[in-house]
């Protein structure tokens, strides 16, 4: 079939915009321990999990880079001691 | 638009860092979150700060004014919504915002929410649904519900809870909505709305007490009780093609009831006119 191997050269506008939101944005994820009241309602409603904890509860960062920075743990935190900042 | 992801730079912004920190609250508290839903609500309208007014009365719930640089008054146990009133009526051009837990507004306060909403002043009113007396030890209060356990009701609470909502709607106010913390985003959405109507405004925020109620009814932890909330919640629109019987024990979340009605505040103002002719 070789016009359609011809039209495959060609890189369209849709696709360049595919390819451009495919480097994905990456996050660093902060939790301040003094106000930090180790309820694990951020770990546990996180939709991809790069949340724990440590023996003591105290919430550790799992994998930063898989982090989508959707902040559902900021608006969910009730002690406003966790922040997502995109990374520079 | 305020991104989420500023939600938490932003509530600092608005809180009164000179207070005890962290607050009061328990560890997981449903408050907090409502209390993030709110600032981030009255951020959005970019209202003057000191143009808001938060009133509140007592118990757990109302201890939120006490954490943020408004405008802020806690009152009586039940009286919120009687210093607010007053509050509008010498300053209309104040926004009034009460925050009351369910015992606070139902209960030794019933009388005032229900005379409130009938009046239809031009109040927004947060009620922190955690269906229980959250701050003296876990008593009944009246939204718990039928067969669950409370300090008062050890061996199960023989009474019907009150539907807050439903029972605002019925009283007259012009705006009511439920929410719950669970849905934090649609809660801000919710309590958005409400501050820009025009009358007597109800969001109603279910929460969990889950060092109380969750305890004596074995509901689980914080996380389980939101777990729950996420189960247990449908729209407005979804429950108004169901049985009664099976929205039941469901939360109906959403708006229901807006209808634009002569509001207090401008009526007294017309009345005042009136007398001087
Ligand atoms: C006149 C009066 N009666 C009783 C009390 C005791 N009291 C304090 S808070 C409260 C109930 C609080 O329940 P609710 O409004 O549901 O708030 P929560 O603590 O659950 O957030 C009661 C009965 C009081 N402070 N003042
Ligand atoms: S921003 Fe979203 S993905 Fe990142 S840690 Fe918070 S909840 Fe998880
Ligand atoms: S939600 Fe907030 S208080 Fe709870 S564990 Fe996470 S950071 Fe700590
Ligand atoms: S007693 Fe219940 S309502 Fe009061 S702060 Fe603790 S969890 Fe919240």
């Amino acid at each position: 079939m070789p016009a359609k191997s011809a039209s495959k050269k060609v890189t369209t506008k849709k696709e360049i915009k595919k390819k451009e939101t495919k480097i994905k944005t990456k996050y660093d994820i902060y939790v301040y321990n003094d106000w930090c009241k180790k309820c694990g309602i951020c770990e546990a409603f996180c939709p991809v999990k790069c949340l724990g904890h440590d023996e003591i509860g105290q919430v550790i960062v799992l994998d930063a880079d898989a982090c989508i920075g959707c902040a559902q743990c900021e608006i969910r935190c009730p002690d406003f001691a966790i922040e997502i900042k995109v990374r520079e | 638009m305020v991104k989420h992801r500023d939600s938490t730079h932003l509530v600092h912004q608005y809180l009164r860092h000179n207070k005890k920190f962290p607050h009061v609250w328990c560890p997981g508290c449903g408050n907090g979150i409502v209390l993030g839903a709110l600032i981030r609500a009255i951020h959005q309208h970019q209202y003057e700060r000191d143009d808001i007014v938060l009133v509140s009365g007592i118990g757990c719930s109302s201890r939120m004014p006490v954490y943020v640089d408004f405008n802020t008054i806690h009152t009586l146990h039940g009286r919120a919504l009687t210093f607010a009133t007053g509050i509008k009526l010498a300053n209309p051009k104040l926004k009034v915002i009460v925050v009351t837990g369910d015992g606070d507004s139902m209960a030794i306060g019933g009388n005032h929410f229900i005379h409130a909403a009938r009046r239809n002043i031009d109040i927004t009113t947060i009620i922190l649904n955690n269906n229980i007396y959250g701050m003296t030890g876990g008593q009944s209060s009246p939204t718990t519900n039928y067969g669950d356990k409370s300090t008062t009701a050890p061996y199960t609470h023989i009474e019907h809870a009150f539907k807050i909502s439903e029972l605002a709607v019925t009283a007259g106010a012009s705006f009511v909505a439920r929410g719950t913390v669970y849905h934090a985003d649609k809660l801000q959405k919710l309590i958005e709305a409400a501050l820009t109507k025009d009358g007597f405004s109800v969001v109603e925020a279910v929460t969990h007490c889950h060092v109380q109620y969750g305890k004596l009814n074995k509901l689980g932890s914080n996380v389980d009780m939101m777990k729950w909330q996420k189960d247990n919640s449908i729209t407005v629109q979804k429950a108004a093609k169901m049985k009664e019987e099976d929205v039941e024990d469901k939360i109906t979340m959403g708006v229901l009831m807006d209808k634009p009605l002569p509001n207090f505040t401008k009526e007294m103002a017309k009345l005042k006119d009136r007398a001087k002719e």
